[in-house]
């Protein structure tokens, strides 16, 4: 109970990291946005950044809920195959699909960009995927830790 | 213990990396010359606003050609205004006003408070001349002042009236030149009046050495001149207005003032939005709530631009001051100025800069102002920011006098003719003498020679 | 300290192969050198076999863990690897033994019975007990035993009893030496072999230096079990009926002869519940009866030998001054984990290692080593993050390593053979209330026992395993985590030890 508590705390602190990064893109008083250039196809830069704040919370959430959504999974509905171990990366991926998704979603539905439109783009998959993937590497129950790709190389706890 | 510490250490390596490059992307910084006490405030940013207390001088022309206005009658549209007048200033809203009446002919002589003011009496009216600068010695430019006359000028006393009139309350800006307008802008009304005349019509010119004088029993306009701060004569015409509100078919009506627009714009609208550049709120330091500045962050574009890339469309109110004079909408007009860096950590003109913002398009649609700019984005250097003042102003013909008005006026080679036919033509209905002459005296004293703004737009640009 | 095991006969082979298991769990004191020799007329004898099986899969298992976690922490070696027998192939008889000189002849004629003369000419004539081929056993016959044993046993000159005399007396001379022989008291090659055997053992060794870093101790078992008829009649073999009687002839004689004097301790273990064996035979082979819970009992009582501080009785010659042990249970048809007889302040560990060697053999068998197979076949190591952890982070998995783990499983597989007989013993209205073994056996048509496939398993849960110890429930996946969630101690052991000590520990 005690490593379900800290791993839940662990998602919400990397959380408030990435909710960092959005404030520094979109929020603070010199927005990187603004400083990268990242130009509006229409409205003021403060609605441009407004709404892109808005779309990178809402596909942060569904990263959140999908990186939930596996802990769920893998703590409490995955059971050891009999007799050989079966992977379970096909279900991290499809919840990366999701990410993925939310992110293209907010490249497509979200304010668009008529300069350097990557940027916000780029954020959007690091704040859903990427996120998806720092927390399931770090936090994933012990059971399924090295189920994300890569989270042997990075977890060793 | 030992996987605790790599841990540990990972961790803080990553913050450490990520720190640094946060560092690197907040840190690219552009030149931010001082941008203290920009933009300035221009004194038509406020609203008109009467006087507290004002003075208010009735001059009553008290020349002979006057009598004709005593005729009796319901369209006697004399006698009831002007015995109305004094109370007219008295109640016109001004907290405290002192009203004097004055006598004016040949000389101007106070009428005491105490003594009433015989606007019926044919024998009030017994002077032979009118001097007007008697009236202007006796007024103050802060005053209000209300001259009642037939406005029947030869062509040198009309000279004499708007060339004073002119100098007190029109030339304005044109003798500040570029320190810009009086904090109270002065302005002159000119209301005309037709009513039931029957009398003598003087001021034809001489015949063997004898001035000439026509009976013409009908309609005549007089004159109610009303100089003095713009929102005081403004309140004063309005007084009049609801006082008189039937009168309105009958008069005729212009005010002439340096300053077009009730209040200039406080607040622009960027308007549609084209690709390629943004609008920002927080690039000017210290421009939190200033919405005269529009701030535009405009990054360089290599490759191929939608073509209406970089054209900026902003809107500002832009309510003109009732003249009663025509507008042409089409003689607006607009001035850039840009200001670089400069060495000095300030901002500096450069003349050149006038280019980088071209103004396509200035038009008024009803009350707002529309301007179409195109910025010229490789006419500035990446990493700068620019200001730039755009002042819109209409051309010196904007502003006429409407023929309505001009259609009371008597030329002066009509007079003999006049004089001839004894009477005005058509049949009854009298014209005043020089008054064309007189309202475009007034105009081009008002306007000519002058930039008068309607409205200014600010840009703060940042290249980047 | 070293210990011996001396276990005589098919009985105690079988006890053997009980504490061989407490070893494989770490019951036996820690350090601890365990010497086991087998002692059988009867080679081919079936539970002497599957003893001998279990001791060698023990002897592949043990040094993988170098003593780091308790399991397979004792270290066993085999005397022999074939047990020692007084019967040659050209003297399995009686006659052939003694080699009798007429006078002789006729004093065996008198101890023994000959083969009947009306039988002679007859086809198969079944012998008498002169020429009884005894590699079959003594046919629960003592006196038999008892005369072949005190023939042949000679401490100079017979291997492995010379060698072990000599090792004796060299290890006393710097620590205790302990020294177990057990066997049926109600059977033949036991009965005779244990009390002779250790009697020659105090007269060789014991009585030196008054018995001082030296301590015998006895487990005959008493009757436990029968079978039904062997099928074939005419023939001399061990009757069932006689079990009793013989068993009180043989107490009368330990009593008599004054053994507890000697002997630092006898445990007398047997059960009024005989249960049935299920495939009554003669010898060789055959004789494999299944084990039964009794036999955790003795080994117990060998495990409290062992553990018992030296010193604290020893026999001087004089009173009497060993501990005789009997076991009892609270209830006659049931058995429980209270029932298991231990000191009280070792009982609950040894119960909680013994449930933990059970389930590590459990989930290894069933889950943990097909999974490390199939990783090393065809890779996706993320699915078992206790591999990646134990067996590829500075470590490696290869053939030798797969070998090893083959042994590990191999012996698991021998311990759940075990487990699961011991836990259906065949007496009706029995229960034994240690285990559930649904979880891993299942029963075959000919009432046999089998482990259960993986996909039974699955069905049953690894969670149900201990009877009466909820509080020490753990599923498959609480092991699963735990594995993945341990990390190795420091040094860490290679290869796959490493992943086994993890697992273990998670178990």
């Amino acid at each position: 109970m005690k490593k379900i508590i800290i791993d839940l705390i662990g998602i919400v602190v990397l959380y408030a990291l990435f909710f960092g990064l959005i404030y520094l893109m979109a929020i603070s008083s010199q927005p990187l946005l603004q400083r990268l250039n990242v130009v509006p196809a229409s409205g003021s830069g403060d609605e441009y950044r407004e709404g892109f704040r808005n779309w990178a919370l809402i596909v942060m959430a569904v990263s959140l809920v999908a990186t939930l959504a596996w802990y769920a999974l893998a703590q409490w509905a995955f059971r050891v195959a009999i007799p050989v171990a079966r992977s379970k990366r096909l279900i991290w991926l499809l919840w990366l699909a999701v990410t993925i998704l939310a992110g293209f979603a907010a490249v497509f539905l979200g304010p668009a960009a008529s300069v350097n439109a990557h940027i916000p783009a780029l954020f959007y998959f690091l704040g859903g995927a990427g996120f998806y993937y720092l927390a399931t590497i770090l936090f994933s129950p012990v059971s399924y830790k090295y189920t994300p790709p890569g989270a042997s190389a990075l977890r060793f706890f | 213990m030992h996987r605790k510490i790599r841990t540990t250490l990972c961790l803080a390596k990553l913050t450490v990396f990520l720190m640094a490059v946060g560092c690197m992307l907040v840190s690219c910084s552009f030149e931010e010359p001082d941008n203290a006490n920009w933009p300035p405030h221009h004194p038509w940013e406020n609203a008109l606003q009467p006087s507290d207390s004002i003075n208010v001088n009735l001059f009553l022309d008290a020349s002979g050609s006057m009598k004709g206005f005593l005729a009796g009658g319901p369209d006697n549209r004399y006698l009831p205004v002007v015995e109305q007048l004094a109370g007219i200033a008295t109640t016109g809203g001004w907290k405290t006003s002192q009203v004097k009446w004055w006598k004016f002919g040949a000389h101007v002589t106070e009428i005491p408070a105490k003594d009433r003011v015989e606007v019926r009496d044919p024998k009030f009216y017994s002077e032979s001349t009118t001097q007007i600068d008697e009236v202007f010695r006796a007024s103050n430019i802060k005053d209000l002042t209300v001259v009642v006359t037939d406005l029947f000028q030869s062509r040198a006393d009309v000279d004499l009236l708007s060339s004073r009139l002119n100098e007190r309350y029109l030339a304005g800006m044109r003798l500040t030149g570029t320190a810009g307008p009086a904090p109270i802008t002065p302005a002159v009304a000119v209301l005309g009046i037709e009513t039931r005349f029957n009398g003598k019509v003087f001021e034809l010119g001489e015949e063997d050495g004898r001035e000439r004088s026509i009976d013409h029993n009908g309609t005549l306009p007089y004159y109610i001149l009303v100089f003095g701060p713009l929102a005081d004569v403004q309140r004063f015409l309005a007084r009049i207005d609801s006082r008189f509100s039937d009168l309105l078919p009958h008069t005729r009506r212009v005010l002439f003032t340096e300053r077009p627009v009730e209040t200039l714009a406080t607040q622009v609208d960027h308007g549609s939005m084209q690709e390629g550049f943004s609008f920002e709120s927080n690039l000017m330091p210290g421009s939190s709530g200033d919405k005269r500045v529009v701030q535009l962050q405009v990054p360089s574009l290599s490759g191929k631009k939608a073509e209406n890339s970089d054209v900026i469309e902003p809107l500002l109110d832009c309510n003109l001051v009732h003249s009663g004079l025509n507008f042409d909408e089409k003689s607006l007009r607009a001035e850039v100025k840009g200001e670089r860096p400069g060495a000095n950590g300030s901002f500096e003109p450069d003349t050149r800069l006038a280019q980088a913002l071209d103004v396509q398009s200035i038009k008024l649609e009803g009350n707002r102002l529309k301007l179409r700019l195109k910025l010229l984005r490789d006419q500035l250097r990446t990493g700068r920011t620019y200001r730039f003042e755009v002042r819109v102003f209409p051309t010196e013909n904007a502003f006429q006098v409407p023929q309505s008005v001009l259609a009371w006026s008597l030329a002066s080679n009509e007079v003999d003719q006049l004089v001839a036919r004894q009477g005005f033509t058509p049949k009854g209905v009298g014209r005043t003498l020089n008054l064309a002459v007189f309202l475009q005296n007034l105009r081009d004293a008002t306007f000519n020679g002058k930039q008068l703004p309607v409205g200014i737009v600010y840009f703060y640009v940042k290249a980047t | 300290m070293s210990c011996y095991l001396i276990a005589v006969g098919g009985t105690g082979a079988k006890i053997a192969e009980a504490t061989l298991h407490l070893a494989a769990a770490g019951i036996l004191p820690s350090p601890c050198e365990l010497s086991v020799l087998f002692v059988d007329t009867d080679e081919g004898n079936g539970s002497l076999g599957r003893a001998i099986r279990v001791a060698q899969r023990y002897l592949d298992c043990y040094g993988l863990f170098n003593g780091t976690i308790s399991l397979f922490n004792a270290n066993v070696n085999l005397v022999l690897r074939v047990p020692w027998s007084p019967i040659g192939k050209d003297t399995k008889t009686l006659r052939s033994i003694f080699a009798p000189t007429q006078v002789e002849e006729d004093v065996m004629r008198c101890l023994f019975t000959d083969t009947d003369p009306s039988v002679l000419g007859q086809p198969d004539p079944p012998p008498g007990e002169i020429e009884l081929d005894l590699t079959e056993g003594f046919r629960a016959r003592a006196a038999i035993g008892s005369a072949v044993w005190a023939h042949t046993l000679n401490w100079a000159q017979s291997r492995p009893f010379e060698q072990l005399a000599r090792e004796m007396r060299d290890k006393r001379q710097n620590h205790n030496v302990k020294v177990m022989l057990t066997g049926s008291i109600f059977g033949g090659t036991g009965a005779s072999g244990v009390p002779t055997i250790a009697r020659l053992l105090h007269e060789e060794i014991g009585k030196d230096t008054g018995g001082k870093n030296f301590e015998i101790g006895l487990l005959p078992a008493l009757p436990y079990f029968t079978y039904g008829d062997v099928g074939r009649p005419g023939e001399i073999t061990a009757d069932p009926s006689a079990f009793l009687a013989n068993t009180k002839q043989a107490l009368d004689y330990y009593e008599k002869r004054d053994y507890l004097k000697f002997f630092k301790a006898i445990y007398l273990i047997g059960d009024e519940c005989s249960a049935q064996m299920r495939k009554p035979a003669v010898g060789r082979g055959d004789q494999t009866n299944e084990p039964h819970y009794t036999e955790l009992m003795a080994a117990l009582g060998i495990a409290h030998f062992y553990h018992a501080a030296p010193g604290e009785a020893g026999g001087d010659g004089g009173k009497p001054t060993g501990h005789l042990y009997l076991s009892s249970r609270e209830n006659k048809f049931k058995l429980t984990w209270n029932d298991l007889p231990m000191d009280e302040g070792l009982h609950i560990a040894f119960e909680k290692k013994l449930r933990q060697l059970a389930r590590f053999a459990v989930a290894l068998r069933y889950c943990f080593e097909p999974t490390i197979t199939s990783v090393y076949k065809d890779g996706a190591a993320h699915r078992a993050p206790w591999y990646i952890d134990f067996l590829k982070r500075k470590n490696k998995f290869d053939e030798d390593q797969n070998r090893n783990l083959e042994s590990v499983k191999l012996y698991c597989e021998s311990f759940l053979e075990w487990l699961m007989d011991i836990t259906k013993p065949n007496t009706q209205g029995f229960e034994t209330r240690l285990f559930d073994r649904t979880v891993f056996c299942r029963e075959k048509d000919d009432r046999r026992l089998r482990l259960a496939s993986a996909d039974e398993f699955r069905l049953a849960g690894l969670e149900n395993l201990f009877v009466d110890r909820q509080e020490e429930r753990a599923s498959l996946d609480d092991i699963w985590a735990k594995a993945c969630d341990t990390k190795p101690p420091h040094p860490p052991l290679d290869g796959v030890a490493r992943a086994l000590q993890a697992i273990y520990s998670s178990c």
